[in-house]
């Protein structure tokens, strides 16, 4: 019929059908840019990390700072959490420059007020030098609890659910009084019970009186440094099972999990070969990374050399830092992308089914826009809502006098923001994201999620010390979103392991899963958010709940919070 | 039986005959004129007339002669060192003799009779603090001259100076064994004893051989590079290149082949782009260029050095495969492919081609193929461990658990010994610092 119309009517439609195509589908290249603007201090967000530096670089100085996203009173507006450091050798918390920091969302408005104390969460005289973070409700109560990772004994504070929160340590048993130095710690349901168990990685083997008086670089005013993972023996990392009733018992041995000695940092799960068993990466720093694969009922083996993300394509044990286990190229299966320091550079594994991962950092760009930087914290996020992940990166470099060293490296660096073009290919457009994104940092942390319900994402990220960013988006075409707030009923109250496919009118599906672990000693919104492009309607939600449930929701409107319920079947 | 004085005042006019006449003759002559010439020419005949009693036998004229002409001449250097030495064979611990001695031993730096006697005299007399300061006096004539070094050595070995003679002895081996040591490793790189030869220029740059200035440095720094000891190579280069305004631009080009050697890759790049600047006509200076920015994660850059190399030598087979690694790179297995069909077309046996094929196939999930590739490349070079890697993951794609155990334990020997290499060069270490 087509073929039989005018040349120049026929032209005409194929110009409308092509226009009509770009406005419908989720095409990234179609995206105007935008900026960010930092907007802590308006916030009141006037955290300042203080990570208590001595001349004898501890090594659990210069890591730490961690944050975490989370609705710690039901609001439904997040909240955040920052750690502190603490003052050697003691780490007896007594002064407010020590203090952790817990901001209430005073939504409306996008500002916070400072509602540490008597919150039970400052730190105030609990030993410990605070690491790294893990939020989840483990008791299925309803409220969102916490759990701290220390250099030290760890600390899991329970959510009262009136504001306050209680140590319950010792109740738990969830201290790991046994080697002092852990890294990141995740909630995760390895045996689909109902109730979150608690995975901690354990960094290396340091304690004050073997380790304290190691001299590492050269004998100069100055040139002292952060001595290398290597010459620190590895150590297992530890699984908690959750037994109900509040208290844990650690699985390390019966799981599988304590056959792997390693120097753990980034800590992310994903059920990566959709077997229904949540499983977890951990990147070790110049040590082989782990991929836990979860046989069942949470008996892991670790098969990270099989997958292919045992090393990166040259063979090459990185100084791996901060890792995020999402889908990002929407084919269904989570992919690996994790941080580390120049000049090795950020690594991204696409799944390539069947167990299978593929080094990608090259072909995707990511190769030559990292190389040159050092990173922490990361996650997979959509700022633009165009439907595909990108990448945000807390950049620094380890080694606080690294210049001394190597004039061409920064200890401090911007943050970055690689974006995903959706062929494969990601581009840098940190430099275009506005003046506030250009300050240099000792940036750690990263606390993600959608602070304003606006469907459009802001990153919270810990800077040593200094003040913590908060940064907005501003400007550019605002996409459709959608914000998936799960609550699991057979399954675990957050929904944590739950997958979610999005099928769009267009075509395309967006996949994601519950997590509330990313980056580094860090802790993002348990919502999923999505991004939607041009698209107004999700025409089909698929939800696969930890418990095996599958719920399908079918023509979801856009931009709406979501409140969904794990159904009975 | 001739005394051992006698003997003594022999071998001393023997060393020191051209003292006696040349000198004072020629004072005479020229100054004859002056009431001071006439001065000088009576302690010249007194000076004259105690050599010839000393050469006679007769010692105490001869002193006797010489105290005159002191008399006549206070300042005569060569009066006072005379007086000295004579003075020191009448007898050896007199302190008068030491005094005329000293007084002219700045004046007689190369006077080796004058330097040991006096030593001799301060060790009989006990006087360990001036022997001490002596022996510290002489340490360049006895770097530069090993027989007076021998001398002294001797000295203190005769008074039972042993901890002394031992300190000295030791730093003239040294000295010496530096020379023999590189001679040595000269000549074992020459029958291609390679780790022998790596051994003894080890050894000789121990011991400070070849000093830094010399020219005889840059025969160690090409030794090295041609051992392929990069690190020693690059170390030896710079010193030679710091030292050596003239030196060719492909000194600095094996310089930058050093660092790149041992995976210095940016002070490769500074050395080649130096090169490049300097001699843009350097043979495979836009090959290596390319290959160090592939190196520090920059390919893009990497091409048009390697486009240019190509334009250059059309049939550079190495140029050829880094083309295929960088599409390889871009994810353009298609154009990989035809580059590496241009380069196995140009030399089927570089070992570069065979592990980008690797690579390919392992990508493409070709895991057979993937295992020839890369087993002809560990053929070609067997101690490349990437291809190792490679290999490793290709055998486990193909499900033989054994082969792939095996080739990731290779991976892993080589790789430990590389990451230990680099860090043997930079400095660093895995084990426990220093407390």
């Amino acid at each position: 019929m087509i073929g039989q119309m005018p040349p120049a009517i026929r032209c005409l439609l194929y110009i409308l059908a092509f226009a009509a195509l770009l406005w419908a589908g989720t095409s990234p290249e179609s995206q105007a840019s935008f900026v960010v603007e930092n907007i802590a201090s308006r916030a009141g967000l006037t955290f300042k990390e203080n990570n208590f530096a001595t001349e004898t670089k501890y090594p659990f100085e210069t890591m730490g700072g961690a944050a975490a996203a989370f609705d710690y009173n039901n609001d439904g507006y997040l909240d955040l959490l920052f750690l502190n450091g603490a003052p050697s050798p003691l780490h007896l918390r007594t002064a407010p420059d020590s203090f952790n920091r817990l901001y209430k969302n005073n939504e409306p408005g996008l500002t916070f007020t400072d509602v540490t104390e008597g919150s039970g969460l400052s730190g105030k005289g609990i030993p410990g030098y605070p690491q790294g973070v893990a939020v989840g409700d483990y008791d299925n109560d309803g409220f969102v609890d916490v759990y701290v990772t220390n250099f030290g004994d760890n600390v899991l504070y329970h959510n009262n659910g009136d504001g306050t929160f209680t140590d319950v340590t010792a109740k738990a048993g969830v201290a790991m009084n046994g080697h002092p130095f852990k890294a990141s710690a995740c909630w995760i349901d390895v045996d689909n019970d109902g109730f979150l168990d608690l995975f901690v990685t354990h960094y290396f083997e340091w304690t004050f009186k073997d380790h304290a008086d190691y001299y590492c670089g050269d004998r100069k005013p100055g040139y002292r440094s952060y001595c290398r993972p290597q010459v620190f023996k590895a150590l297992p990392n530890v699984l908690f099972k959750n037994n109900g009733g509040g208290t844990f018992r650690n699985v390390s041995e019966e799981s599988g999990i304590a056959k792997y000695p390693g120097k753990g940092m980034g800590v992310a799960i994903a059920d990566y070969d959709k077997d229904g068993w949540m499983d977890i990466l951990v990147v070790n720093d110049k040590a082989p990374n782990f991929l836990y694969h979860n046989k069942g009922h949470g008996v892991f083996e670790e098969v990270a050399i099989d997958a292919g993300v045992w090393a990166n394509e040259s063979g090459q044990f990185v100084s791996g830092m901060g890792c995020d286990f999402k889908d990002v190229n929407n084919d269904g299966l989570p992919d690996i992308f994790y941080t580390d320091v120049v000049p090795e550079c950020f690594t991204l594994f696409l799944n390539r089914g069947k167990g299978i991962f593929e080094d990608r950092t090259f072909p995707s760009d990511l190769g030559p826009l990292t190389s040159a930087h050092s990173g922490w914290s990361t996650k997979f996020m959509d700022w633009d809502n165009d439907g595909w992940k990108d990448i945000f990166v807390a950049g620094s470099h380890v080694l606080d006098n690294s210049e001394l060293y190597n004039p061409r490296t920064r200890y401090k660096e911007p943050c970055f923001y690689y974006r995903n073009l959706g062929n494969g290919k990601f581009e840098d457009i940190s430099k275009n994201l506005g003046p506030d994104f250009q300050v240099p940092g000792a940036y750690r942390g990263l606390a993600v999620g959608d602070y304003d319900n606006d469907g459009s994402l802001e990153a919270a990220v810990s800077r040593l010390n200094d003040t913590c960013v908060f940064y907005k988006k501003k400007g550019g075409p605002a996409g459709n979103w959608l914000l998936l707030s799960l609550r699991g009923t057979r399954s675990n109250r957050d929904g944590i392991g739950a997958r979610i496919e999005a099928a769009l009118p267009s075509g395309l599906k967006l996949y994601e899963h519950v997590s509330t672990a990313n980056g580094i000693y860090s802790a993002g919104d348990k919502r999923v958010h999505l991004g939607l492009g041009k698209e107004s309607m999700v025409l089909s939600l698929q939800i696969t709940w930890p418990s095996g449930v599958v719920q399908k929701i079918e023509n979801v409107k856009a931009n709406q919070v979501l409140q969904i319920s794990e159904p009975e079947k | 039986m001739m005394s051992r004085k006698r003997s003594g005042m022999l071998a001393l006019a023997g060393m020191l005959s051209c003292f006696f006449f040349c000198p004072l003759s020629a004072i005479g002559t020229q100054q004859q004129n002056s009431p001071r010439a006439s001065k000088q020419d009576q302690a010249a005949a007194e000076l004259n007339a105690g050599l010839r009693a000393y050469q006679a036998g007769q010692l105490e004229q001869a002193i006797a002669r010489l105290k005159r002409a002191h008399t006549i001449s206070p300042d005569n250097p060569q009066v006072r060192l005379y007086l000295g030495l004579f003075l020191y064979e009448q007898n050896k611990d007199n302190l008068e003799a030491q005094r005329y001695m000293e007084s002219v031993l700045d004046q007689f730096p190369a006077h080796g009779d004058l330097q040991l006697r006096l030593l001799d005299s301060y060790l009989r007399a006990r006087n360990e603090a001036k022997s001490e300061t002596l022996v510290q006096q002489l340490q360049a004539r006895m770097a530069a001259d090993s027989r007076f070094a021998f001398n002294v050595i001797y000295t203190l070995i005769r008074h039972g100076r042993f901890a002394s003679a031992r300190r000295e002895i030791d730093k003239v081996s040294n000295n010496l064994q530096g020379e023999v040591l590189f001679i040595g490793g000269l000549i074992e790189l020459g029958s291609e004893e390679n780790p022998r030869a790596l051994d003894l220029f080890e050894g000789a740059a121990g011991r400070g051989f070849p000093p830094r200035e010399s020219r005889q440095m840059l025969t160690l720094a090409d030794s090295y590079f041609r051992l392929r000891a990069f690190p020693q190579a690059a170390k030896a280069y710079e010193a030679f290149l710091a030292n050596h305004s003239d030196a060719a631009p492909a000194q600095r080009f094996r310089l930058g082949m050093s660092y790149y050697g041992y995976g210095d890759f940016e002070r490769a790049l500074e050395q080649m782009q130096h090169v490049k600047k300097e001699a843009p006509e350097t043979p495979e200076i836009d090959f290596y260029l390319g290959s160090i920015l592939i190196e520090l994660k920059r390919p893009e850059e990497a091409r048009p050095f390697l486009q240019a190399e190509l334009k250059r030598d059309p049939a550079s087979y190495k140029a050829t495969t880094k083309m295929a690694y960088l599409e390889y790179l871009a994810g353009q297995d298609d154009l990989c492919r035809q580059w590496l069909e241009k380069s196995m077309a140009l030399n089927g046996k570089w070992f570069e081609t065979h592990m980008v094929y690797g690579l390919l196939y392992n990508r493409l999930g070709e895991y057979e193929q993937a295992v020839k590739s890369l087993e002809a490349c560990v053929r070609e070079e067997p101690e490349y461990p990437k291809a190792y890697f490679q290999l490793s993951n290709a055998w486990r794609r193909l499900g033989n658990e054994e082969k792939a155990r095996q080739s990731l334990d290779r991976f892993n020997q080589l790789q430990d010994a590389a990451v230990s290499r680099v860090q043997k060069a930079r400095g660093m270490s895995d084990k426990p610092p220093e407390r």
